[in-house]
């Protein structure tokens, strides 16, 4: 049983509060992705895992067992959890071969030299890399060093595998391929994995469940289909990609759906995803890929749930057309496939359009940046914390209650 | 093949036809540099001092090659250089790994202490200990005296000579090592640690041999240099009948009549063809191997904790910095004060004045300011231009000044003063210069040479060439824009390399022991004497003055350099 807990996780460097209360929980076997942008506090939740740095407060368990409580005065240093982990630079000794790098943890836990050279072929060899044994790892390429890496991290079947951004000194294509190799050496061997990286489509692609992790603080848990599809926060849709984050008010409630009024009284527009109040400001978030556009004819009456504007540009965008369209003053970015393909009529700058949201795609954030908006979904608010991030225009406060 | 008239892609080097300015440096090179260890090889098969008329003779050299006397002095540099370089490496690996890698209280000061005492001149350390250990008068001999009712120490024997050359030769290697420390990736120890191992085992397995190039290049460089030590032995391995070959090359010149100029040349050549031979060795074992890798984050990384072992650490740098800093000071300190030294009553300045006051020591101080500052500038000039060259030059003779600058590693302070006295006294033109402060100043300019390229090769290697570019494409011509833009930012780098050898030359002994006359010495050797006269105390002043001229010229270096900095924002 290899589950890894965190509860609490605080750390300061100096001034600067560099974690500030972090909850995790990966099952045992799970593929977990810290996801954030530099500075977010993922690197160093994983080296507080690792042992690799002592947190101010709070409690890690691996397994179980309780390896940091600053409280209780438990430390387990680094080289006494069972672990394995994969490093940004690789971390390959350059002395040694790469048989030797690959054979270190096996020799350090005393395993004899037969069980340990069958061990250490056998992990080579899943990894590709069994004719390079004797090579020394300078001689390697980018590419084959990380797969040492990871046939290191491996070898001794560690409970917990821990990657620090071990694919961003690659080249794109080989990210890609070597994304498939991480996968199936964690399916492999069992193991409970903590994955970091600044890449949303690696952690989209890679993970169980991901941890959106800002300033730190943790955004949003989920699946990655959860937190590509409903972003909790407006930092998580930014994040994702979300070209869209219009600010509204709630109009109507009806069953799943809330129409919101965006652009200062323009839509509404219905949304079916994401949790708002019952009344007051929210925030609609769309992707440009997923609303519609098309010309409005004057004097034409707006469909419904479409929102009314002027294209101020048109480029292209690699396979379609990206439009600019002010909405009463509100930016609105829509993509679509060009008129050729569709057969549609064309649009050009300065035309008078409509713009569709798909309420199936379409999300309700709750309009304040802080931490407390549930990111998690349990109903319980995550970690408080004043956010100093971008405020939008304030909304009249609502009185009414949220659900 | 592409068509010989193809344009070289940007960044290769064609083989561009020399320029007169790079053929003027191979000379200036080959004549400084390279010659006189040339005219080494003719000393060693003549048969009458340089200068003078004689023939062509194998006995000279065939006599000390059989000489007894020779390889005991030789068995004797070998166990001196091997035995200081053991110890003061590893002391230099522990300094070093404290101060980067742990939190031991009072680390911080081993920087500052070090790079005081490798300013200090070594004849410092030697005289300073050859009086703290002075039977009965020196300090050691005083307190342990007092509190054990005898001395078993005596500095005038191999331990001494050992102890004395191990405290200078730490604080050189410390410096040299804090940069691959520090460039070491800590993720090295960190992989290792993940991987189940503790600290101590990843120090020894993992971080200790990727250093080993490093280390080895240390030591070589600190065995080549104690091979050519010559204060040390000369004052405290002589009186205990210890002979080393730098020493013996200088008997053969002052101490025996006629003096035996090919025997010491024979034993220099030797000398020579062994550092050369050890160099080689280590480019082969190592050939192009470093593994410090600069990490291209630089990584919050928390320094060790190492519990109640972290107070070794500090009393290792508490004892460091007392045997290598107070003792030597304070005892020179006190002893100047003496009216004879061993007598600690009456303590007054006199010493100062009488020193002062005599003749030649006005001609001393000045001799020595003059040298160092002159020497300093010319050598840190050489320095940049040979390795300007090296690094930009097109031609292939580029490196040729560099290889000469680096032979000169291999010639130790009195070989090349020898070197220099064939290489000078046999041309009948420049004969005059013998006996005269320019034949001195020539020397210190080739003996610190080496020194001075090293500190300036790094930084301007640092530089990029699109500074210079873009200085070009703006319309400045060639040497407006290495005038303009690159010395400009060469100029903290050769104020520091100009500091540097003029306060190696200001207290240099070995060059002036063999090249200055009476009517031009430096303090050092002026020091010297006075040791050798008995005048202990006034020896002492005559030293602290200059250690006092040093060190105001180390906080002029210092706000020179801060003064440049401030300017260029």
């Amino acid at each position: 049983m290899a589950t890894v807990e965190l509860a609490g996780l605080r750390k300061t460097y100096g001034a600067a509060t560099v974690l500030v209360g972090i909850d995790l929980s990966a099952a045992d076997g799970e593929f977990v992705t810290l996801l954030g942008p530099s500075g977010c506090g993922k690197t160093t939740t994983l080296r507080c895992i690792a042992g690799l740095e002592q947190a101010d407060d709070g409690e890690i368990r691996i397994g179980g067992r309780v390896v940091a409580s600053r409280r209780d005065k438990v430390f387990l240093p680094p080289n006494k959890r069972d672990i394995g982990m994969v490093f940004q630079s690789y971390a390959l000794w350059p002395h040694m071969t790469v048989l030797a790098n690959v054979a270190y943890p096996l020799r350090v836990r005393r395993t004899d030299r037969r069980q340990r050279r069958e061990a250490v072929m056998g992990v080579l060899a899943a990894m590709g890399m069994a004719d390079y044994a004797q090579r020394p790892v300078t001689e390697l390429s980018g590419g084959q060093q990380q797969r040492v890496a990871l046939a290191r991290a491996m070898v001794a079947r560690p409970g917990v595998l821990l990657f620090d951004e071990p694919l961003s000194n690659l080249d794109a294509k080989l990210r890609r391929s070597m994304r498939k190799e991480i996968r199936d050496a964690h399916d492999r061997s069992g193991a409970t994995s903590i994955y970091v990286t600044h890449d949303q489509e690696e952690a989209i692609t890679l993970s169980d469940r991901v941890v959106v992790m800002r300033e730190g603080t943790v955004q949003q848990v989920g699946t990655a289909r959860d937190i590509y599809q409903v972003p909790a926060t407006r930092f998580v849709a930014d994040f994702l990609g979300f070209e869209n984050l219009l600010p509204g008010e709630v109009a109507e409630r009806r069953g799943a759906s809330t129409a919101v009024s965006v652009a200062g009284g323009c839509g509404p527009v219905w949304a079916d995803l994401g949790t708002a109040p019952a009344a007051g400001a929210v925030i609609i978030a769309a992707r440009a890929g997923d609303l519609e556009i098309s010309p409005l004819a004057p004097g034409q009456e707006l469909p419904a749930a479409a929102v009314g504007g002027q294209v101020t540009s048109c480029i292209y965008a690699g396979g379609g057309l990206e439009y600019a369209v002010d909405v009463a003053g509100t930016p609105v970015t829509v993509r679509a496939r060009e008129p050729a393909v569709t057969g549609g009529p064309g649009i050009e700058a300065g035309q008078q359009v409509w713009v569709r949201f798909d309420p199936a795609r379409t999300v309700l954030i709750n309009d304040n940046d802080r931490g407390d908006s549930d990111p998690a979904g349990t109903g319980r608010p995550a970690s408080a914390r004043p956010a100093a991030g971008n405020r939008i225009a304030q909304q009249p406060e609502s009185t009414t209650e949220r659900s | 093949m592409a068509a010989a008239s193809a344009i070289p892609a940007a960044g290769a080097r064609a083989s561009h036809r020399p320029g007169p300015g790079l053929l003027v440096l191979c000379a200036i090179a080959l004549v400084l540099f390279v010659w006189p260890v040339v005219m080494l090889g003719y000393g060693a098969f003549r048969t009458a001092a340089p200068g003078s008329r004689g023939s062509w003779s194998a006995a000279g050299f065939t006599g000390a090659l059989t000489s007894g006397a020779v390889w005991h002095a030789f068995a004797n540099s070998l166990l001196l250089s091997g035995s200081t370089v053991v110890i003061s490496t590893t002391l230099a690996v522990y300094l070093a790994w404290t101060v980067v890698r742990t939190r031991t209280p009072l680390r911080q000061a081993v920087t500052p202490m070090a790079v005081l005492i490798f300013a200090i001149p070594p004849l410092f350390f030697t005289l300073s200990w050859a009086m703290l250990g002075q039977q009965p008068e020196g300090l050691i001999d005083k307190v342990l005296h007092a509190v054990f009712g005898a001395t078993p120490f005596n500095v005038q024997s191999w331990l001494g000579l050992i102890v004395v050359n191990v405290l200078g030769a730490t604080a050189a290697e410390y410096l040299l090592l804090l940069g691959p420390f520090r460039a070491l990736d800590p993720a090295l120890e960190e992989a290792s640690l993940v991987c189940g191992a503790g600290r101590l085992r990843s120090f020894v397995t993992i971080e200790l041999p990727a250093l080993g190039p490093s280390i080895l290049g240390v030591v070589i460089l600190g065995f080549v240099l104690g091979m050519g030590l010559l204060t040390g032995p000369l004052l405290l391995g002589e009186p205990a009948g210890i002979y080393v070959l730098p020493t013996e090359i200088y008997r053969f010149i002052d101490g025996v009549t006629p003096p035996d100029y090919a025997g010491a040349s024979t034993m220099s050549l030797l000398l020579v063809a062994v550092v050369l031979v050890l160099v080689a060795a280590q480019s082969r074992l190592l050939g192009r191997r470093n593994f410090t890798t600069v990490t291209g984050k630089t990584a919050r990384r928390p320094p060790a904790d190492l519990g109640r072992w972290k107070w070794l650490g500090t009393a290792v740098i508490a004892g460091y910095g007392l045997l290598a800093l107070v003792l030597p000071l304070g005892q020179f300190v006190l002893g100047s004060l003496e009216p004879y030294f061993g007598v600690y009553k009456h303590m007054s300045l006199q010493n100062y004045r009488t020193v002062l006051q005599a003749p030649g020591s006005g001609q001393a101080f000045e001799t020595t300011l003059m040298v160092a500052v002159v020497a300093g500038f010319a050598a840190a000039a050489l320095g940049v231009w040979v390795s300007l060259t090296a690094q930009r030059s097109a031609s292939r003779l580029r490196r040729l000044p560099d290889l000469a600058v680096w032979l000169l590693w291999a010639v130790p302070g009195i070989t090349l003063s020898l070197g220099i006295i064939w290489a000078y006294l046999s041309v009948p033109g420049l004969r005059s210069l013998y006996a005269t402060q320019w034949i001195v100043l020539l020397a210190l300019i080739v003996g610190t040479a080496p020194i001075a390229t090293r500190a300036v090769a790094g930084p301007i290697g640092q530089i990029s060439r699109e500074l210079e570019e873009a200085a070009r494409i703006a319309g400045a011509s060639s040497l407006r824009a290495t005038a303009g833009i690159l010395l400009r930012l060469v100029l903290p780098s050769f104020v520091v390399a100009w500091f540097l050898t003029g306060i190696v030359s200001s207290g240099n002994l070995d060059i002036p022991i063999l090249l200055a006359s009476p009517n031009n010495q430096t303090v050092p050797l002026l020091a010297y004497d006075l040791y050798n006269d008995g005048s202990l105390a006034q020896a002492a002043a005559a030293f602290c003055m200059l250690i006092g001229i040093i060190a105001a010229a180390m906080v002029i270096a210092a706000g020179l350099r801060a003064a440049l900095r401030a300017r260029s924002g």
